[in-house]
């Protein structure tokens, strides 16, 4: 009986002790919650400007980055290593966009110059038709050459902003009227253009870069066309859509975008078509998206949905 | 025809020059700003080739320069520069015609006599070529009187090939001239060979269809040799 209630204090203790350390424990926790919590608060109120600025940051137009001033020499010494990695991110942005620029430029006239030379040897007397050929061939590649190059130019004009000729355009007229300089090779493919535009697309862009946007999407959709096909032209207030029969793609269609991503080697393209319309497309604030299905090639460009930063 | 090229790049103007004396134009040649200033103050030309980028001062200097001077007399300009804003630049300025760099000869020579037509000032402008006569204005064919019933693109053909005649003539020069960038080559090698196809049927209609060679994979010439 004894050993029974003795047994039985010892249990109770133990309970009561794994009680008590429990309790503490939780206690514990409670005001080491506390503690993180508030030294995180903390540290958030103090690197809310520097995140702020960060954030205000726009790579292609920013030309320095400004920090407040702040106490913590902590915070000094990683507002002064930003501003220094930022300074070398936007030299390394502009050497590259300068070099673009300068080879491209640089390239025009020594290909002036075999074109010409190529042109006035094609006309030499006494030349075989092997040798006419070989010339030949020289032409044909100093002009795919050049085409590349005036290409890379566009490109690098781009990203430089050199278009500023910012209108309210409607993308369904631009449409219907580059097709029309198109209608000699979309007769030459036999294509049925089918317009289903319903409500026009407008958006604030650089004519003279919606007129290149548009002429390569129809291009695009016309050379990627098979014999007796269709294009099919739809649109609402927020998109525009443009799509042609065609064969599967041979790639992924993640490399649609990629420069120089071409379907075979008997294409024709440059492979820079697609890569420029989407760098236009980034540059006012719209997205392009591609879709197939089965004989069907669908590219849609649509307003990028703009969603509001979730406040806590 | 008196012509006067002025291009920095010494090679780029020889190839123009001897390309320019083979069509039996006088020509006459400045390196720079400086000689091009003092040529066209001291001498009078039908036609002015002027690349905008000299070593030394601004192309469309000269260009008011020679529209202040002598407006009668046609400029054409050759750059590098291809953005649209020095496009208008130059024709504002007064200039007839643009061409940017790498361009076809034959193409700026076609260029280069449709800019002096314009600013001539005989009222026929005809082209006489062995049996065949153009004119220019009706944009109409004849051979040995007999008018010929030609498309558009059939005619632009014809006039380009005739303005390079006795020369081989690349179908890509052919397609940038009739185009411009808006076509495949693929597609605009079909209209071309298309076209020819017509074009030499009815050539052919007055024993003239073997005036229009084919240069098998390169192009085409027009001779009546």
């Amino acid at each position: 009986m004894l050993y029974n209630i003795l047994f039985f204090c010892i249990v109770l203790l133990f309970i009561i002790e794994i009680f008590i350390f429990i309790t503490s424990l939780f206690i514990l926790l409670v005001v080491l919650y506390y503690i993180i919590k508030k030294s995180s608060n903390k540290q958030q109120s103090t690197l809310t400007p520097t995140l702020d600025a960060i954030e205000n940051i726009d790579l292609e137009q920013s030309e320095t980055i400004h920090f407040p001033k702040s106490d913590n020499p902590e915070i000094e010494t990683l507002h002064q290593k930003l501003s220094g990695f930022f300074i070398i991110i936007k030299n390394h942005l502009n050497n590259n966009k300068q070099f673009t620029q300068n080879a491209s430029h640089e390239l025009q006239t020594p290909l002036a110059i075999i074109q010409g030379h190529a042109e006035l040897l094609l006309n030499a007397p006494n030349l075989g038709q092997k040798e006419i050929e070989s010339i030949s061939i020289i032409l044909q590649n100093a002009s795919r050459l050049s085409r590349i190059n005036q290409a890379l130019i566009l490109l690098s004009k781009i990203d430089n902003r050199r278009f500023t000729d910012i209108e309210n355009v409607n993308l369904c007229k631009k449409t219907l009227d580059i097709l029309q300089r198109f209608k000699d090779s979309v007769k030459a493919k036999n294509l049925t253009v089918e317009d289903h535009f319903e409500e026009p697309f407008f958006i604030e862009i650089s004519d003279t870069l919606a007129d290149i946007l548009i002429t390569n999407l129809i291009q695009n959709a016309i050379r990627h066309n098979i014999e007796n096909g269709k294009i099919v032209l739809k649109s609402a207030s927020d998109f525009i859509q443009i799509s042609n029969s065609g064969l599967p793609l041979s790639e992924p269609p993640q490399s649609l975008f990629k420069r120089f991503a071409r379907q075979s080697d008997l294409d024709e393209s440059l492979g820079l078509g697609l890569s420029i319309v989407e760098r236009i497309c980034q540059l006012f604030d719209l997205e392009v998206t591609y879709h197939y299905t089965p004989g069907n090639h669908t590219l849609t460009i649509s307003k990028v949905k703009t969603t509001p930063k979730q406040e806590e | 025809m008196k012509v006067l090229i002025i291009e920095d790049e010494q090679k780029l103007r020889d190839v123009i020059l001897r390309y320019f004396k083979n069509q039996s134009y006088l020509c006459d040649i400045a390196e720079n700003f400086k000689t091009g200033l003092r040529k066209l103050i001291s001498y009078e030309y039908d036609c002015v080739i002027i690349d905008l980028n000299l070593p030394d001062g601004d192309g469309i200097q000269l260009v008011k320069k020679i529209r202040e001077d002598r407006p009668e007399t046609a400029i054409l300009i050759t750059s590098a520069r291809d953005s649209l804003n020095d496009r208008l630049a130059g024709l504002e300025t007064g200039s007839d015609d643009y061409l940017t760099k790498p361009f076809h000869l034959s193409e700026l020579n076609a260029r280069v006599k449709a800019v002096i037509r314009r600013k001539t000032n005989i009222t026929n402008h005809q082209l006489e070529f062995g049996i065949f006569l153009l004119n220019l204005d009706e944009r109409s064919v004849y051979i040995n009187d007999n008018l010929l019933s030609l498309t558009k693109k059939e005619y632009d053909i014809l006039l380009y090939l005739v303005r390079n005649k006795n020369r081989i003539v690349t179908k890509e020069s052919i397609a940038e001239y009739l185009w411009g960038d808006y076509m495949d080559d693929a597609v605009s090698f079909d209209f071309i060979y298309a076209h020819i196809k017509n074009l030499r049927k009815k050539l052919q209609e007055y024993d003239a269809g073997s005036f229009l060679k084919t240069v098998y994979g390169v192009g085409y010439k027009f001779s009546i040799t």
